[in-house]
């Protein structure tokens, strides 16, 4: 098995790039594959706890702590959740902050690397 | 150890409002620069960066380090051995 | 293993949105990351610049006065101090009409590396012989 690194960030509800990042981690972690999941930019917006679930949108909050309870390493990036008013006690627990030197560690020890989104 | 502190710094790095990578990489490129036995005051405001990374770093090296808290920012001290 | 390439390839034009500024911003933390790692391993990036990610390039950028934020071009001139290489695809330099001395450089703040100039077929090569891409 192997060890598979996203670097995602595109936003909640901004497009479904987020979306499909959260299901392919739970696909490759489901086979038996170490992911990391790094959230930057925009997409450090799913980090925060409280989400509301509507059903006409896209959800983040469920999908992360099922990824989070897999054993899959969250982490988000403390400047660009800072800079969208997103404090650290705002964050769903097991989230991971850091810097992005973080993402570039999981990039070393990985055999693939997913970048998505950015707008 | 040393006080560091209470001695006077050989250069303020203000890296307030700046954010990863930069305090690090400044801080790190301004101890480069000093002479032994210098001390580097930084003045930040980001968390993993005064809590985290720069602590971090300057253990690695082996380089005396403290860290004082204030209302909404750190004072670092790392001196260069 | 020792240390594994990377390429960040910017496409991405300036301000539209933060992308490429990340895209610097994440090459230039590979400055730190060998705290996160064993000694002797390291992660090195490359970027490379084409499309309309050139325009991160230009000089005299003003989003500090304008905008309040860092200008890309400071990132850039961060990134070169830092010694970090940055590709810049020639024929997106012509394609787009840009003369060369539009492009930034970071002598000013001591840096030895300048912009490399080349032609694609030197950025396939890079991209080629990273072990990941990182597109923004």
């Amino acid at each position: 098995m192997g060890t598979l690194s996203i670097g995602c960030f595109s936003s909640l509800v901004g497009s479904k790039s987020l979306d499909f990042t959260l299901k392919l981690a739970k696909a490759a972690v489901d086979k038996g594959h170490k992911v990391n999941l790094w959230l930057s930019g925009n997409a450090t917006v799913v980090g925060k706890a409280h989400q509301k679930h509507l059903k006409d949108y896209s959800t983040g909050e469920k999908p992360i702590l099922e990824l989070l309870e897999k054993g899959v390493e969250i982490c988000e990036c403390e400047a660009c959740a800072l800079a969208r008013g997103i404090q650290k006690p705002d964050a769903i627990p097991g989230i991971q902050w850091n810097a992005m030197h973080w993402y570039l560690a999981k990039i070393y020890s990985s055999d693939r690397v997913l970048h998505i989104g950015g707008e | 150890m040393a006080d560091l502190k209470s001695q006077t710094p050989a250069q303020v790095l203000d890296v307030l409002g700046r954010v990863c990578p930069y305090p690090l990489v400044l801080s790190k490129k301004a101890l480069e620069k000093l002479p032994s036995g210098a001390i580097l005051k930084i003045l930040c405001d980001a968390p993993a960066s005064a809590e985290d990374s720069l602590p971090r770093f300057a253990q690695d090296k082996g380089y005396p380090c403290e860290v004082v808290k204030l209302d909404n920012s750190w004072e670092l001290y790392i001196q260069k051995p | 293993m020792a240390d594994v390439k990377i390429a960040c390839v910017v496409q991405r034009p300036p301000y539209k949105s933060e992308t490429s500024t990340l895209g610097f911003t994440h090459a230039i933390s590979s400055q730190v990351v060998e705290m996160l790692l064993e000694d002797g391993q390291n992660v090195i990036p490359t970027m490379c610049m084409v499309g309309e990610g050139i325009f991160n390039l230009l000089n005299n950028q003003k989003a500090m006065e304008n905008y309040g934020v860092t200008s890309i071009e400071s990132h850039g001139k961060n990134a070169l101090l830092c010694d970090l290489d940055i590709l810049v695809c020639k024929e997106d330099l012509v394609t787009f009409g840009i003369a060369e001395d539009r492009l930034l450089d970071a002598e000013d703040m001591g840096a030895d590396k300048k912009l490399q100039i080349v032609p694609y077929s030197e950025i396939q090569k890079v991209m080629e012989s990273s072990a990941h891409l990182l597109f923004f």
